[in-house]
């Protein structure tokens, strides 16, 4: 059985944050709302069926109902626990979600067969073209980063690293950690890239792109790519677990895997050259500012590798949740953007136990702003506020 | 009256004796008759049905990559960056690591199988046997994880070094010690394909009749000399596991995928790092968007697998036609197979068997001892290497499982990370209900093919085994992509569609070994029932399943074993559930997906829940088959 007396730590400092928070998103919806009625010609009036708006807590009013969602693997440990923290404020919204990938996420609501589909990419123009039920908004979830994590006997602990320096290792030019560092003895490198498609090779191919010259010139490409580019040299290994596995316990490997990876197994990180000229490792801190450091964010414009700011983490991004404007159940559209309204905010308190940055006001902003024009079937928004 | 050849897909001893063709032709009218001919034809014809499906499927999916790469698909290489989708180094790696695991595990598997029937005593058989089947039961990504975590080490510090130090030997394993590579990634798949070959040889080699035993022990031969008699009638069976097995090693993605290495370059040695088509299946798979020329050469992949299957497949039987035919018969047995016993039809003198006691029994009594000896050492020794790796896969998911095990973990539901009392009930519920359906759609299906393809022998029958060897080669996430594509998209997620999934994994292997046990039932008996004036169903049913029934057991068990531990079918299929569901018409959760959402995760908890899963899996196929052996032991004895 399960025992009733969750025990949520609500502290002071959250409960005194949140009117703030929530003033400042209702001010930008505001000023949303405002632009959209007046730039509509028939402006929509509210659902009859949704009397309250979108966002606060407790979420009591909330209709019952059982979503279900698909893809990025690397959203799952955050999702879960936001969903599972919601269950213990609104019991009667269920929430399951099947990690099956990127790809399968993008293809289930293409497909509308899921009430959310989830990305670490969000889908393109022509993905977005395939949908079978609409326009899709598209959502700030979560913010990860990405560490480059190392074991070298004798290597300080956050060892300095430019992004052309990255790229020789990547490229095998650099061959020995002697040529990196001189205070550390010979030892060969060894680099270690994920094998499998993923966010972290996204994320790192973007940074090179932007930072080495040798980089793109050797991969021959200026487009970031899941699929990690040197896949012909240096060791792959499957998924975050088998390359921080591989690190652990191989002298001289060096390679990327989720901040929460390097976090749990204590990794040495890399303190990477960020746009402002400074070292920075990766930390819920400075992720956190890569993200709040993002300037006009969007779906479109979602890109914040190798970011502004001094004290910005060159290796973070976002993930993204995909939803249908176009609810065909009110009800469960209503229970749906309460949900991720509340996941982008007060859900957010789980994060950094995790190894992901809580989400900063501009994300929360856009998350809070996209999610009030989804309508019901009818084309009425289910919010009005 | 031809000559029947055994050689023939499809045949097998007893169809061939004319009396009981004509007298089976006889038998086939009435109402019984009927229903066991729509099971035959109807097993036979759903078979096909799925086999073309998958294809068309696979086909229509990969229609774009293929277009653009034309031929060339074969030799470039896998740069998605320019738009170059060829797959040339992972043929290249698919090979190698096959090569090398069958090149381990089938003397070790014959080995063991061989001291398990013919050297051991009964009761530590019957223990060993089903320890090595177990084997087959650890999910894929459980052997994975402990080859990356123990072995890859191992490999490492020692064995990689200690090849690079044999001179000339040492000219294949040049080149930087990485520890993941084309040769661990071979041990790894000889220990997954471990278990096929013990199981389904042991099946044959039991099958050989107890005349033939006593025949050779009466004419003075030594024990061993009549284990490799008996092992020279049982290359049949003994053949279709080494089958099965490179399938299984063709298509294995996920354990392959974590001790390889993933270079996406021609290995130059066997300590490089490689990929093979099925690795690069499941890196590339999950994060290509749906509708993309990248999604498409990723389908394209699969079905490059499907055809170099085929090819090994018929080359395999080409070459030991044409190479072994009327050599001499004290080579290993299992490499003539059955070339030399197919020119001489059934019942006649039997010059291979002959030649083998005959020649031996030239030589000296002590001379006989001394080799006998040497076999039976040989064969002690394969089976010691090929327990080594069961009891330390064994005994690491209990040491890493075991502390996660609390009535609450078994009972509960699952908690995310962080939040204590975390539970897997709902999973282990899933999992019994998906495999009970899946079950009860694959267990008749293969039978009724396999019946089929037994007794009607010919071209088509021949056509439904070699789509069987083929399938089996498939790496699972292709049929979770089939499922997806028929299953989920039409109806929707639910455990349903993953029975359906599983069960689609499982009707090749068990077409395979169901044909096994069922053409291993002497012709004797068959001629007993048809005498007595029974219709042909009835001799088949009381007959031939009966006697048929200890190796029609184990060999479905061996694939309900395998399917039990599969990951990718059901990720594409049944959705996960974080509820207790029990209607499969709806999303569920599973063990193996349990598993790979926990074990994909950085943290502690979520780790052991992971390994605490493995266990509980482990524990339940060990429970099941035991139940299914004690039940085909009573029905055994009540048969008698």
């Amino acid at each position: 059985m399960v025992t009733f007396s969750h025990p949520t730590n609500r502290k002071a400092p959250m409960s005194s944050r949140h009117p703030l928070r929530a003033a400042a998103v209702v001010l930008v919806a505001g000023v949303l709302m405002a632009a959209c009625s007046s730039s509509g010609s028939s402006s929509p009036t509210t659902s009859s069926s949704n009397t309250n708006g979108l966002g606060g807590t407790p979420n009591t009013q909330t209709p019952a109902a059982t979503l279900t969602g698909a893809g990025a693997s690397s959203a799952q440990p955050f999702l879960t626990r936001a969903f599972y923290d919601y269950g213990k404020l609104n019991s009667k919204v269920t929430v399951s979600y099947n990690p099956a990938g990127s790809s399968v996420g993008i293809a289930d609501i293409q497909a509308n067969s899921v009430s959310f589909g989830q990305t670490e990419i969000p889908m393109s123009a022509s993905d977005l073209a395939k949908a079978t039920g609409g326009a899709i908004v598209q959502v700030p979830i979560d913010l990860g980063g990405v560490a480059v994590s190392y074991n070298v006997p004798g290597a300080p602990k956050n060892l300095h690293l430019s992004g052309e320096q990255l790229a020789g290792i990547y490229l095998g030019t650099i061959k020995d950690w002697h040529a990196i560092d001189a205070s550390i003895p010979s030892t060969p490198i060894i680099a270690v890239h994920r094998a499998d498609s993923s966010g972290p090779g996204y994320d790192l191919d973007q940074y090179l792109i932007d930072t080495s010259p040798a980089w793109t010139k050797a991969t021959g490409s200026t487009t970031a790519s899941k699929t990690w580019p040197k896949a012909d040299i240096g060791v792959g290994q499957q998924l975050n677990s088998g390359v921080a596995a591989y690190i652990k316990q191989t002298p001289g490997a060096i390679g990327y895997v989720e901040y929460a990876y390097a976090l749990q197994a204590k990794f040495s990180n890399a303190a990477l050259l960020n746009k402002a000229g400074k070292y920075v490792a990766p930390s819920i801190e400075s992720i956190g500012a890569a993200g709040a450091n993002a300037s006009s964010l969007s779906s479109t414009n979602f890109n914040i590798v190798n970011g502004a700011g001094a004290n910005t983490y060159p290796l973070a991004n976002f993930s993204w949740s995909l939803v249908y404007v176009k609810q065909t159940n009110t009800n469960t559209g209503i229970a749906l953007a309460k949900l991720l309204d509340w996941v982008a905010t007060d859900g957010q308190a789980a994060a950094a136990s995790l190894g992901y940055a809580p989400l900063p006001a501009n994300a929360r902003a856009l998350t809070h702003s996209s999610l009030l024009t989804l309508t019901d079937s009818t084309g009425k928004l289910l919010f009005t506020k | 009256m031809t000559t029947p050849n055994l050689d023939a897909p499809g045949q097998s001893a007893w169809t061939h004796v004319p009396g009981i063709r004509d007298a089976l032709d006889a038998r086939r009218g009435g109402r019984g008759g009927r229903v066991y001919a729509s099971i035959r034809w109807g097993g036979a014809g759903i078979f096909v049905l799925v086999f073309l499906g998958l294809i068309g499927v696979l086909l229509s999916q990969s229609w774009d990559g293929f277009a653009h790469m034309g031929p060339s698909i074969l030799w470039k290489s896998w740069i998605p960056s320019h738009q170059v989708f060829g797959v040339g180094p992972f043929i290249v790696g698919t090979l190698l690591t096959t090569f090398l695991a069958l090149l381990i595990a089938v003397p070790i598997g014959i080995g063991t199988s061989l001291w398990l029937t013919e050297l051991a005593p009964k009761r530590l058989a019957g223990l060993l046997g089903g320890a090595v089947e177990f084997l087959a039961a650890i999910p894929s990504i459980v052997v994975g994880f402990w080859g990356l975590i123990v072995l890859t080490p191992i490999f490492t510090n020692h064995v990689e070094p200690f090849f690079k130090k044999i001179p000339v030997l040492n000219a294949l394993f040049h080149g930087p010690v990485l520890g993941p590579s084309v040769l661990l990634a071979g041990v790894v798949l000889a220990i997954m394909v471990l278990p096929t070959i013990v199981s389904l040889s042991r099946t044959a080699l039991t099958g050989v009749a107890l005349s033939d035993r006593e025949a050779g022990r009466a004419l003075g031969a030594t024990r061993w000399q009549v284990a490799r008699v008996v092992l020279s009638e049982a290359r049949r069976g003994v053949r279709a596991s080494i089958t099965l097995a490179m399938g299984r090693a063709l298509g294995e993605a996920i354990a392959v995928a974590l001790v390889i290495g993933n270079r996406v370059a021609v290995p130059k040695s066997l300590l490089d790092p490689a990929s093979t088509l099925g690795s690069a299946v499941v890196n590339f798979f999950a994060e290509a968007n749906p509708g993309t020329l990248e999604k498409s050469s990723v389908v394209a992949i699969v079905v490059v697998l499907l055809v170099i299957s085929v090819a090994v497949n018929a080359g395999g039987q080409f070459l030991m036609r044409s190479k072994f035919a009327g050599r001499d018969p004290e080579a290993f047995p299992t490499t003539d197979v059955r070339v030399v016993l197919d020119d001489t039809p059934w019942g006649e003198d039997r010059p291979e068997q002959r030649a083998i006691i005959r020649n031996s029994a030239a030589a000296s009594l002590p001379r006989r001892r001394r080799r006998g000896r040497l076999g039976a050492a040989l064969c002690t020794a394969a089976l010691v290497v090929s327990m080594i790796p069961l009891v330390a896969m064994v005994a690491y998911i209990i040491i890493k499982g075991a502390p996660a095990i609390s009535w609450q973990f078994l009972s509960g539901l699952p908690t995310p990370p962080g939040i204590p009392g975390n539970g897997i009930g709902n999973a282990i519920v899933g999992t019994l209900i998906i495999v009970g359906v899946a079950l009860l759609i694959a267990v008749p299906i293969s039978l009724g093919a396999a019946l089929f393809v037994t007794e009607r022998p010919g071209k088509l029958a021949g056509a439904i085994r070699f789509a069987g060897d083929v399938l089996t080669g498939a790496p699972s996430i292709a049929i979770g992509v089939f499922a997806y594509a028929v299953v989920v998209v039409n109806f929707g997620y639910s455990g349903l569609a993953g029975s359906i999934a599983l069960a689609v994994l499982m009707i090749p292997v068990m077409m395979r070994a169901d044909e096994e046990a069922i053409s291993s039932v002497s012709a004797d008996l068959w001629e007993a029932g048809l005498a007595l004036g029974s219709r042909r169903g009835r001799v088949v049913r009381s007959v031939v399943l009966r006697t048929a029934l200890p190796g029609l057991i184990s060999g479905n068990l061996l694939s309900v074993a395998r399917a039990v531990g599969e990951t990718a079918p059901l990720l594409f299929t049944i959705f996960g559930s974080q509820l207790l569901v029990v209607n499969p018409t709806q999303p569920m959760a599973s063990l193996p997906t349990t598993i790979w959402g926990n074990a994909t995760q950085a943290y502690d908890d979520a780790q052991q829940a992971a390994w605490g899963a493995a266990l509980v899996l482990l524990v339940l196929v060990v429970a099941l088959s035991t139940i299914a052996r004690v039940i085909a032991g009573r029905l055994n004895r009540m048969a008698s």
